[in-house]
């Protein structure tokens, strides 16, 4: 099945958004958002509440009954249980969706300056009855930090996904502003933060129906530098993804 | 106007005397300060006259103060039924009273209740319904007369939204049982909700008073609120409205514009106490209150209710009341106590002390109006229960305020399936039946005289304000043989008001009880239901979600200027430019001339992986797929157990266990779950992945399709003996990795491409670079549906329907004979050896004519033989096409029919499919 390539014809949905609305991209290939004019005010705001697109970030998927066996053979960290997600030595996040299928998400790229994403994928040989998917263009990608952004999802999503009770690696699919989707608890350093996937062409639904919902907590749009920062802070002990 | 009532500081704990706020009533400017209620802000500039009620106009004003009750009604400009009493002012309000004619102060229709011995309770079942229709002429008169509010259609609605919460333990009442349950709650480390309607912590203890001193309360409240303030582990919940108890402690909550959708691990309700009020003749005039309201009047909003008062006593509580009407310079002309034993209350002796005349063993009899207004009380003394002296005394005042007793504020826990019992003998209420993790807890026990109710041989003593229900009106419903409270409820209305009973359950129980010779615990009171208070609109619609799904070429086609069309959720170019007809038509020549591309993103694609993967389609699909080659492509039809049509796609076999498989953009969903669905029963060895959103794809079709792509695409061999129609390569489309599949859906060379969806912009971009000289043009599904229609195929959804099989669309070569088993397969194999009851034929009709449209019938005779599922004016070929379902005997070609047109019948004549190329020559360029 044909897959993601890490040339620069790859755009996010939102790239006019972006551009309308002051977005200072990266020089890189892949264009990501790096601010939107005032990186030190997006990086305490993210602290608070931030909203981040990064749906260009490589994914990778892989299902089948020998995905488990496949992605161990691979060096694959597998979280135990379906609704899971686990750390990666390299700060990869791979999350278990059902018995037989995983998401991989390279957000160890957003430690690097000089983002260059490089096509992901997982792969198996032939015959093996594991198969890759298509992550990198099924789903945007947005990162929803800071202490309120539970308060942002609680409109938006049953889920109950408070800081105590929706743990750090704890993974649901369920129902986004009436749109279905994947929130995964990944905090960045000690901020709160929640990944969520949602399919790529409800990518500008989803944004603004988040844009809406977190304005009344004075949510703000923010670049990869921001969370770049947040990435680069001390952890929080609780944290165990 | 001045304030005339306003009492000093420190009287006020809800205002901000430091803001100032202006509003208007009835057209008259007021003042009020931040934290006044409308109510209160009239109270004090002595407007006490608020609302008529809902059957005879009566003046209403002030009762509970706690929006319990529907005299405090007021018209907003974009509300109508808006409580006074606890409708925050705002500076620059606009308040009009409702449901008057003339003025609210002189409403001519007050001359109604004169002729009430004429509309007794019900008098409408029996009465208006004769002869047959007339009932629809009086109903017009009575909603004119007996209406509330006015709503403003054309009023823009505020946001609204829902939002979920959850917690271990929720507290509804904040007074103080609800202050020590949450703490108590939070020293077992619960995460707690503290919830109350009041603005302000501490229910009763803000205004009633306990005790002869009057500071226990204040002292007990400051304990409490500054030990829950300093809790972090309470979520404190102010201005809310726990409006409903749902299965496994749901709670809906309203806050302000909000819904709050609560889970609770446990629910401890301090909803407190209803006071109740006591039925005496005219007992609804403005100036007639209860006890606490005229305290919620002093202490909450600094408001003096009256100047001289008589309280009306069947509890300790009344001594309270009078103590504090004393202590804000009201005078407190006699409490007149139902009791005949003197209370040795403390609160009693401190009221005697002060000179204030009790007299034991009386009533208020009746309560006596002018100028809409409260201006005596006649007193009785009690004989018997509901019994008086045949003559009283009448004593001056322009307040009444009753304290005859209390019920539970029951309804949360009757939601949560408890009962209410009462204890006939003590006159007491309980709450029974809770189910687990709901408690009910309360701080003090109601106390009730056990009969507060006077009837008076001219009426007036209202039981259900809201609905104007008199005594006589609840007997005399008992006595039509409406016997159950329930069946009292419906035939009178009682309890049916916007106060839902609170005031009217007990006394109508009472009143029951004894027409019937049960006791009032035997009688019971009407279900509760949520919602509790009244829930608008807004609030259980909330914010709107409509998903919508764009393409990731969407951009593009808006820069291009295409009309945008909502199909389901996807947004889609239904064509290019201003006017619909002729770029429809430019679009259509462009593929059949030139080259034409077509987002195809909406497309369903689904992988099928696994070595049962043939095996499954094959059953899933009609067509055979078992013997089908890698690097080709299958027309795939999908019905469903009874043979019914209900998708279609193609099916490419990418490698021998790996297909990927398209599907309708309106049926990729239920074709996916289907395909789990079935599988889940078969058991065979495929992985399937709905792959939809990954890919955005367009269909490049044309003659000239195949040199625009040629100058992208260098690792694919594009000659037609290479790459022929009906097959599938991978490679790559102007860098971007791609799969190329040759279909003919329009009927001309063409390729549809499909590219990782991020990717799909890009490809547009490239591939109306590359087409710029041969004059690509941009081309919407109109003309994509033109173009199919040419050659005759078909739409599921369009030109099939609910009982559509294959043979009726002619599709009976889609469906392999050699087959053990499909899906439907059974079902077709009886339906082929029966005779068809209608056919899909393809039509034609003159260019210049009427334009049949979808759903318009085939008639014969001024029968009915068919309808048409599609039609479009073809430039290429020169005259109006379409589809039809006819009888079997006018579908054979060139068989004349006619197509009712908007009362005119269009000639149109049968033809075989396709229309366009029906050697299908030119998609296998």
């Amino acid at each position: 099945m044909i897959s993601a390539s890490g040339n620069s014809s790859r755009r996010s949905l939102l790239n006019r958004w972006h551009a309308e609305h002051g977005a200072r991209f990266n020089e890189n290939d892949v264009r990501f958002v790096e601010h939107y004019g005032d990186p030190d005010a997006e990086s305490s705001g993210s602290r608070r509440l931030g909203l981040c697109d990064l749906s260009l970030l490589p994914r990778a998927g892989m299902t089948g009954p020998a995905s488990r066996e496949v992605l161990r053979q691979s060096g694959v960290d597998i979280p135990p249980v379906p609704n899971r997600a686990i750390r990666q030595a390299n700060g990869d996040l791979v999350a278990r969706l059902s018995a037989e299928e995983y998401l991989h998400v390279s957000l160890s790229l957003l430690r690097n300056a000089n983002l260059q994403p490089a096509v992901a994928g997982w792969r198996a040989d032939a015959g093996q009855r594991a198969y890759g998917l298509p992550r990198s263009d099924s789903h945007s990608l947005f990162s929803l930090c800071g202490h309120a952004a539970a308060g942002v999802l609680a409109k938006l999503c049953a889920v109950d996904c408070r800081r105590g009770t929706f743990a750090a690696g704890a993974v649901a699919q369920t129902s986004i502003a009436r749109q279905s989707g994947i929130i995964i608890r990944h905090d960045f350093g000690a901020t709160l933060n929640f990944l969520l996937l949602t399919a790529t062409p409800a990518t500008e639904y989803l944004w603004q129906s988040l844009l809406d919902a977190q304005s009344e907590y004075g949510g703000v749009p923010v670049g990869i530098a921001a969370i770049r920062i947040l990435n680069n802070d001390p952890e929080n002990p609780d944290t165990d993804s | 106007m001045s304030a005339e009532n306003r009492l000093p500081e420190p009287y006020g704990s809800l205002l901000d005397r430091q803001q100032p706020l202006k509003f208007r009533f009835e057209g008259r400017e007021f003042a009020g300060f931040n934290g006044d209620t409308i109510a209160s802000a009239l109270a004090a500039n002595g407007q006490w006259l608020l609302s008529r009620s809902f059957k005879y106009h009566r003046p209403r004003g002030v009762l509970t103060m706690s929006g319990h009750d529907a005299n405090t009604l007021v018209q907003l400009p974009a509300s109508p039924n808006t409580l006074a009493d606890t409708t925050v002012l705002v500076d620059g309000m606009k308040v009009h009273g409702q449901n008057y004619s003339g003025s609210l102060a002189h409403d001519r229709n007050r001359l109604l209740g004169r002729f009430s011995r004429f509309m007794p309770v019900g008098f409408y079942y029996h009465a208006f319904y004769r002869p047959r229709g007339l009932w629809n002429h009086w109903s017009r008169l009575f909603r004119r007369k007996a209406g509330l509010g006015v709503i403003d259609t054309s009023f823009e609605t505020d946001a609204h939204d829902k939002q979920y919460a959850f917690c271990d333990v929720a507290v509804i009442g904040a007074g103080r049982a609800g202050l020590q349950a949450a703490l108590d709650a939070a020293q077992q480390d619960a995460d707690v909700w503290l919830i109350d309607d009041q603005a302000m912590l501490g229910g009763a203890l803000n205004y009633a008073r306990g005790s002869a001193d009057g500071r226990s309360e204040s002292v007990e409240r400051a304990r409490l609120v500054a030990a829950v303030s300093n809790c972090r582990q309470i979520t404190v919940m102010t201005d809310a409205t726990a409006n409903g108890w749902y299965a496994d402690n749901y709670l809906s909550v309203i806050r302000g514009s909000r819904m709050i959708k609560l889970r609770a691990g446990r629910v401890v309700l301090c909803t407190g106490m209803l006071e109740q009020h006591a039925v005496f003749r005219n007992n609804d005039l403005p100036g007639i209150m209860m006890g606490t309201a005229a305290q919620r009047l002093i202490k909450l909003y600094a408001v003096r209710p009256g100047r001289n008062a008589v309280v009306l006593a069947g509890n300790d509580d009344a001594y309270g009341v009078a103590l504090d009407l004393n202590e804000a310079g009201v005078t407190v002309v006699a409490i007149v106590d139902c009791r005949k034993q003197m209370s040795s209350d403390a609160r009693r002796q401190a009221a005697a002390d002060l000179g204030i005349e009790i007299l034991q063993g009386h009533t208020v009899y009746s309560a006596i109006e002018r100028g809409a207004h409260l201006s005596g009380v006649e007193l009785r003394k009690i004989v018997a229960q509901g019994e008086c002296e045949n003559r009283g005394a009448q004593i001056a005042c322009d307040l009444l305020c009753m304290s005859v007793g209390f019920m539970p504020a029951y309804q949360l826990a009757c939601q949560a399936g408890a009962t209410l019992s009462y204890d006939d003998r003590q006159s007491v209420f309980d709450i029974e039946g809770l189910p687990a993790g709901v408690e009910f807890v309360s701080d003090r026990a109601a106390s009730n005289h056990p009969w507060p109710m006077f009837p008076h041989p001219y009426g007036r003593e209202f039981v259900d304000l809201d609905e104007d229900l008199q005594v006589r009106d609840i007997v005399d419903s008992t006595r039509l043989g409406y016997e159950h409270v329930q069946l009292v409820k419906r035939y009178s209305t009682c309890g049916m008001g916007p106060s839902q009973g609170r005031h009217s359950a007990l006394p109508t129980a009472r009143l029951v009880a004894a027409a019937t010779g049960r006791t009032v615990g035997e009688t019971g009171v009407t279900t509760a239901r949520p919602p509790l208070a009244a829930e608008t609109l807004g609030h259980c619609a909330g914010r709107r979600f409509y998903p919508a799904y764009r393409s990731g070429i969407h951009q593009r086609h808006v820069e291009a200027g295409a009309t945008m069309l909502q199909a389901g959720a996807w947004y889609r170019p239904a064509y290019y430019g201003a006017v619909a007809d002729s770029a429809i038509q430019a679009e259509a020549s462009a593929v059949r001339n030139g080259v034409g591309l077509i987002d195809v993103s909406t497309l369903g694609g689904i992988e099928i992986n696994g070595p049962d993967a043939a095996l499954f389609l094959n059953r899933i699909y009609t067509f055979a797929y078992l013997k089908q080659q890698p690097g080709t492509l299958r027309y795939a039809l999908m019905t469903n157990e009874a043979g019914i049509v209900i998708d279609d796609g193609v099916v490419c076999r990418l490698a021998s266990e790996r297909f990927y498989v398209t599907a309708t953009t309106g049926g990729v969903d239920a074709v996916y779950r289907k395909m789990l669905q079935w599988n889940a029963e078969w058991r065979l060895r495929v992985t399937l992945t709905n792959v939809t959103s990954a890919f955005a794809a367009v269909n490049l079709a044309g003659p000239l399709s195949r040199q625009i792509l040629q100058a992208l695409c260098s690792d694919v061999d594009l000659d037609s003996d290479a790459f022929p129609y009906l097959a599938v390569r991978e490679g790559e489309v102007a860098g971007i990795p791609a799969m190329l599949l040759r279909v003919g859906f329009v009927g001309e060379l063409g390729y549809e491409i499909h590219v990782p969806q991020h990717s799909g912009e890009a490809l547009w971009d490239a591939l109306v670079e590359s087409g710029r000289p041969a004059g690509i043009r941009p081309v919407g599904i109109e003309a994509q549906r033109l173009l199919r229609l040419e050659k005759g195929h078909v739409i599921v959804g369009q030109d099939t329907d609910a009982m559509s099989t294959p043979y009726e669309l002619q599709m009976g070569w889609a469906i392999a004979k050699s087959k053990d088993f499909f899906v439907g397969g059974r079902s077709l194999e009886i339906l082929s050896e029966r005779p068809l009851k209608r056919m899909l034929a393809g039509f034609s009709c003159d260019i210049d004519g009427l334009l049949p449209k979808e759903g318009h019938l085939v008639v014969n005779n001024g029968i009915v033989v068919g309808r048409v599922t599609s039609c479009a004016r073809s430039a290429t070929l020169d005259r109006t096409i379409g589809l039809a379902y006819v009888s079997p005997e006018f579908a054979a070609p060139d068989t004349s029919i006619r197509i009712g047109v908007d009362d005119i019948d269009v000639e149109a004549i049968t033809e075989s499919l396709p229309f366009y190329d029906p050697d299908g020559k030119r998609q296998q360029l």
